[in-house]
Formats: structure tokens, C-alpha cells, sequence
């Protein structure tokens, strides 16, 4: 599913990523763990197709991210992978199931349907007509959930997905990782929480840029 | 990709009109300057199409633009329909025509200007008469005339009619010296003085009628001038026409108003292009500041977008559908405020209602859509190049 080739990411001269390799195979649940600034969503951005490695190679569902250009990581990203970030990044003027169907949008057809359900699977539908701010935070998490998951991604990719939720909110989410584990689904999920890191199948930690 | 289903047009529209609402402050200001822009331009265009016609209206004022004599002897009244066929099409604001003769009164020489007080005052309306113009057996005075003899409305003298026409043409009011043969006499009546500052301040001024009873000869004219509403090289063009028309006259446009005409509008027409120009630069700066504003507000929404699956293209069409939008609106407002704002100048400095040039309605909504594109164009290239990578990195 996914493999990365002695992959550098560099900024300038700091070297957020150091000749990283490694594999995660398609279904696995995989956590990484690491200090602030060691390169956790450095590696997230390039495995997400949201950047490309210095150097090295990264190999996402047959794709080679190195080669490849802006519209053709566009187009993997859209049709591989699914985002859930720490600050959930709702867009502020669209009501919840407005910011799933943006996702629906940019991929194929918004759906206004299926959105609804996506929302009624994270227990908000009755809040789909309300905008980011009239949320709570692990509501907006939950609306960021399920428009990660509104394409069927094939991986998911979650940054500190739960860092800024309580207890409730954080066991909403890590269920639905349990879910889309036993669905199959690749899930890639960057944590500080050794409770959350422990219901993946493997565990990496990253230090200065190195798989420790 | 597919995007044309209703629903994805929908959520479209809904993005962006949401996305304006939201920043409607800094969109007003973009619409607004479109609009400020859009209706100065609107305006100055208008009265600038709308201005050649005014102004040559306008100093129509100042008197006739076109002079007919004869190259030899005398032009008879039998000619003026010839000559005002000669200008059909062009508009004619004025007409009249003049018979030029001496007449002995108190054992004195002084020229004498049969006029038609019908049309007289339409191609000098700068005559300053005090009284009346003549009729019958009247005389209206110039000012010099009736200061030398004290002269005043009411007084009676006699016009001896001398045989020798004079020089036909207006400006040498100098008497005949030529040996005076007397013939027929009137009695007339003072019924006004005339200053002009010109010849006529010299003048007798008697009817048409009277002159052909004293002077014989009736119809004769020496002169006729014409008012025509046009350009210093359109009046060119009329005056070898009308000259053509009958044979023996002569044509002569005045010049020295065709083109001092011709300078005004020149002027203008340069300050309104220097105008135009600063007016279209403010509001692209304006526009172009007030979108790279909403882009750099906007970047983790459009890294997001882009991270959910946006392309370049998509971001780029959006931000240049808002622009469009600005432009559209600010367009129509400013383009209907400005005709607005150009009926009202017309008609508080022209006194007159404005001829709306319809063209260029769509022209300047059309313009202004292209301005704020433009002006948009760096703003949207900036947002088109925002990183995906930034919205996982939080603010
Ligand atoms: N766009 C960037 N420009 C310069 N340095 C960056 C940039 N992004 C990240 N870095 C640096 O790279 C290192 C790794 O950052 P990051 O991957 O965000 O760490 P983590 O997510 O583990 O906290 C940090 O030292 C950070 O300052
Ligand atoms: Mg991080």
C-alpha cells in the first residue's frame, strides 16, 4: 500500500525528515509517536501528497509521489487519501453537511444524501445545518470524520486527530478508527497519546527526523 | 472532471456567495470600486459622445460658421434654396441674408444693411438691439451712428437711396466716394440702436422690402450666412458643396470658430482620456489589493480545498468567479449611476437632456467585468499557488 525509499524531506538547511524508510501494507493500523518537531506531520504531508520529498522515493498505491506532478498528486490524493487534521479545518461560511459535500465536490459529485448519512453515522444529523461555530470541537472533529471518510478513501491519515477533544469525543473517533479498521481501510494516525497509539498494530517513533 | 450537475453548480454558487457574505466588508469595497470606476468612466464617455453635438450646438451662439457671397456682382434671394439644399443633412441651427447699400442722409454717405428680421438673430444673435428690429418704413440705428447724429428711438429722418451698390463685403463699412446720383427718398423712423462691437455699429439697418423700394432691384443679397452644426473639416466639405450648388457664389467657412471648435474639444477630449486612465488604474490597484487581501485570509481554506482534492484550476476558477461577480455588480451599478450622473451634468451645464449612446452601456458593464478580472488575476495566481501542505501544520 504504501512505501517509503530513504525518504529526506529538507527545509532550507534543516532536515525535517532524515532518510526514512519504511512500509505499511493495505488494512494495517499504523501509529507514530514522536516529540514536537521530530517530523511527525512532515512525514503525514508527504505520504498525503500534500508535499514531495526532498529526496528518496515514496510509493503510495502504485504511484511514485517523487515523479509525479502537481495535478497527478492532486488526483492520487483526492482518489487515496483521507484527511483528519488536530485544528479540523471546517470551512467557516458552510454548515456541516455543506463542508462534506465541498469534499463529495472536489472529488466526484456532492451528494447531499449520502453526506447526510455520513453525518448521521457520527451521530450529528440533527446539527447538519449548523456552521462550524454553533459546534462544539468534538463535533467539528466528528463533521471532519466523516468527510474524511465521504470518498471511501483507501487510507486515512489522522494528525493528533484527538488532541484537542475530551474523553466522550476522543472515544466517538477512536471507534470509528476501530470501524474502518475492520473495514479494511489503511489508517496512518500521529499521536502523543500512548493510550491511542496502543490500538494501532504497530508502533513508530520518530526522533529528529529517524524512525527510532 | 464532471461538474455540471445541478447540485454541484448549486453547492458552487452557495460556496461563493457564502464566501462573499462572509467578507462582504472587503467584497463591498471591490464591488464598490468597480462601481466608482464604472460610473466615472460611464459618465465621461457619455458626455464625451455626447459632447461633439453640444459643443458645436453650443457655440452656435457666437454666430453663423458659414459664409456665402458672390465672386462677381450680387447672389439673388432665388439662390438661398440652392444653397440650403447644398446642406441637407447637416443641421442647420441658423440662416439668414443680407443686402448691402449707401444711402445719403443729412448730406452724408453711410452704409446701409438690409436685413431679414425673421432669421436674423440666428445667425447673430450677438446683435444687442435696444428697441426694435425695423420693419416698414423703420431704421434701426448702430450705436456709432446714433451717438454721431443723436439719434433716438422715435426720431424721423429721410434716406436718399445712392445709386452705387457698395462693397458687399460686411466688414468695409466706408462710404462710397463715388459721385452720388440721388434717387429715390423714404421717410423713415428710428425704432432702436444696435451695438454689436462690430461693423453694424456703423450701419443703417432697413428691411429687405424697403431696400428693394429705394435700391430697385428687388431679391438682390450680397451676403448670406448659415449656422450649420458640424466639425472644422465636415464644414469644409459643406461649404465646396453648398459652393458648387450655384455658380458664381463662394463659400467660405469661418474659420477661426470651426477650429477654435475643434481645439475645445481636442482639450477635453485629451483631459478625459488622461482622466479615464488614472480612474481605470485606481480601481484595478483597488481591486487587486482589496482580492490579495481575501486570498492571504484565505489560505488555509484553500489549502484545505486543495488537500480535499482541489486543483489549481478549481481554486483559480473560483477566485475568478468572485472577481466576475464584483465585476458584474460593480459593472451594472456603476455603469447606470454614471448614465445617471451624465444626464444630470448634461443638463445642469448643457441645460439640455443627454443622448444616451446605448452601445456603450454594455460596453462599460463588459469593461468593468474585464477590469476586475484583470485586477484579480495576480490575486488568483497567488491563490492557485497556496501549499496544500500548510493546513496540516495549523496556524
Ligand atoms: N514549512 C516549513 N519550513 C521550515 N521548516 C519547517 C516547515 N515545516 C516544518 N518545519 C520544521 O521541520 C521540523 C519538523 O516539523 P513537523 O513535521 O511539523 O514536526 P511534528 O509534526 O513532529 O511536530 C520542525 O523543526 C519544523 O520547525
Ligand atoms: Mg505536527
Amino acid at each position: 500500500m504504501l512505501k517509503l525509499e530513504s525518504v529526506t524531506k529538507a527545509y532550507g538547511q534543516l532536515r525535517a525528515l532524515k532518510e526514512v524508510s519504511l512500509q505499511v501494507d493495505a488494512g494495517e493500523w499504523l501509529s507514530v509517536m514522536g516529540p514536537s518537531g521530530s517530523g511527525k506531520t512532515t512525514l503525514m504531508n508527504l505520504v498525503g501528497c500534500l508535499d514531495t520529498p526532498t529526496s528518496g522515493k515514496v510509493l503510495l498505491d502504485g504511484y511514485d509521489l517523487g515523479t509525479a506532478t502537481g495535478r497527478e498528486l492532486t488526483r492520487i490524493r483526492r482518489e487515496t487519501v483521507g484527511l483528519i487534521f488536530q485544528r479540523f479545518h471546517l470551512i467557516p461560511h458552510l454548515n456541516a453537511v455543506e463542508n462534506i459535500m465541498v469534499a463529495q465536490y472536489y472529488h466526484s459529485l456532492p451528494d447531499e444524501r449520502e453526506a447526510l448519512a455520513a453525518l448521521e453515522r457520527v451521530g450529528l444529523a440533527e446539527r447538519a445545518k449548523h456552521l462550524p461555530h454553533q459546534l462544539s470541537g468534538g463535533e467539528q472533529q466528528r463533521v471532519c470524520v466523516a468527510r474524511a471518510l465521504i470518498n471511501y478513501p483507501k487510507l486515512v491519515l489522522a494528525d493528533e486527530p484527538t488532541g484537542n477533544l475530551d474523553e466522550d469525543n476522543e472515544q466517538r473517533v477512536l471507534d470509528f478508527f476501530g470501524q474502518l479498521h475492520a473495514e479494511g481501510t489503511t489508517l496512518i494516525v500521529v499521536t502523543h497519546d500512548p493510550k491511542v497509539a496502543a490500538l494501532g498494530e504497530r508502533l513508530i517513533v520518530l526522533d529528529h527526523g529517524r524512525i527510532a | 472532471m464532471a461538474r455540471k450537475s445541478p447540485a454541484a453548480r448549486k453547492l458552487f454558487r452557495h460556496m461563493l456567495l457564502a464566501s462573499l457574505l462572509r467578507r462582504r466588508s472587503r467584497a463591498l469595497i471591490a464591488a464598490l470600486a468597480v462601481t466608482v470606476g464604472a460610473t466615472t468612466l460611464t459618465a465621461l464617455a457619455s458626455i464625451s459622445l455626447d459632447l461633439d453635438a453640444q459643443l458645436s450646438r453650443q457655440l452656435r451662439s457666437y454666430g453663423a460658421n458659414l459664409v456665402v457671397t458672390a465672386e462677381n456682382g450680387r447672389l439673388s434671394a432665388a439662390d438661398v434654396p440652392s444653397f440650403a439644399a447644398a446642406l441637407n443633412g447637416a443641421e442647420v441651427a441658423g440662416e439668414s441674408s443680407y443686402r448691402y447699400e449707401i444711402a445719403q442722409v443729412r448730406q452724408q454717405g453711410l452704409p446701409v444693411v438690409a436685413i431679414d428680421p425673421q432669421t436674423v438673430f440666428s445667425v447673430r444673435p450677438y446683435w444687442s438691439v435696444l428697441g426694435e428690429l425695423p420693419e416698414g418704413n423703420q431704421v434701426l440705428v448702430g450705436r456709432d451712428i446714433a451717438e454721431a447724429m443723436q439719434l433716438s428711438p422715435g426720431a424721423t429722418m429721410t434716406l436718399t437711396a445712392m445709386d452705387s451698390p457698395a462693397d458687399p463685403a460686411p466688414q468695409s463699412p466706408a462710404p462710397s466716394t463715388a459721385a452720388p446720383v440721388p434717387a429715390n427718398e423714404a421717410r423713415v423712423q428710428v425704432v432702436g440702436t444696435l451695438s454689436t462691437g462690430g461693423a453694424e455699429d456703423g450701419q443703417l439697418v432697413i428691411t429687405q422690402a424697403l431696400a428693394a423700394e429705394l435700391f430697385g432691384d428687388p431679391g438682390a443679397i450680397d451676403l448670406v450666412e448659415f449656422s450649420v452644426v458640424a466639425g472644422t473639416e465636415d464644414l469644409t466639405v459643406i461649404a465646396e458643396r453648398t459652393q458648387a450648388a450655384v455658380g458664381g457664389s463662394q463659400a467660405e467657412p469661418v474659420k477661426r470658430l470651426a477650429s477654435a471648435e475643434a481645439k475645445v474639444q481636442n482639450t477635453l477630449n485629451s483631459m478625459l482620456a488622461v482622466v479615464s486612465i488614472v480612474v481605470l488604474a485606481l480601481t484595478a490597484i483597488t481591486v487587486a489589493t482589496t482580492m490579495l487581501a481575501l486570498v492571504a485570509e484565505r489560505q488555509t481554506e484553500i489549502a484545505l480545498k486543495k488537500a480535499l482534492g482541489a486543483t489549481n484550476g478549481d481554486v483559480r476558477r473560483e477566485f475568478l468567479t468572485e472577481g466576475l461577480l464584483l465585476g458584474i455588480i460593480g459593472g451594472l451599478v456603476g455603469t447606470l449611476a454614471g448614465v445617471g450622473l451624465a444626464a444630470l451634468v448634461s443638463f445642469q451645464v448643457f441645460g439640455r437632456e443627454l443622448t444616451i449612446s446605448w452601445p456603450l452601456l454594455p460596453a462599460s458593464v463588459l469593461g468593468s467585468v474585464l477590469v476586475a478580472v484583470a485586477a484579480g488575476y495576480p490575486p488568483v495566481r497567488r491563490a492557485a499557488s497556496v501549499s496544500p501542505a500548510i493546513v496540516l501544520r495549523g496556524e
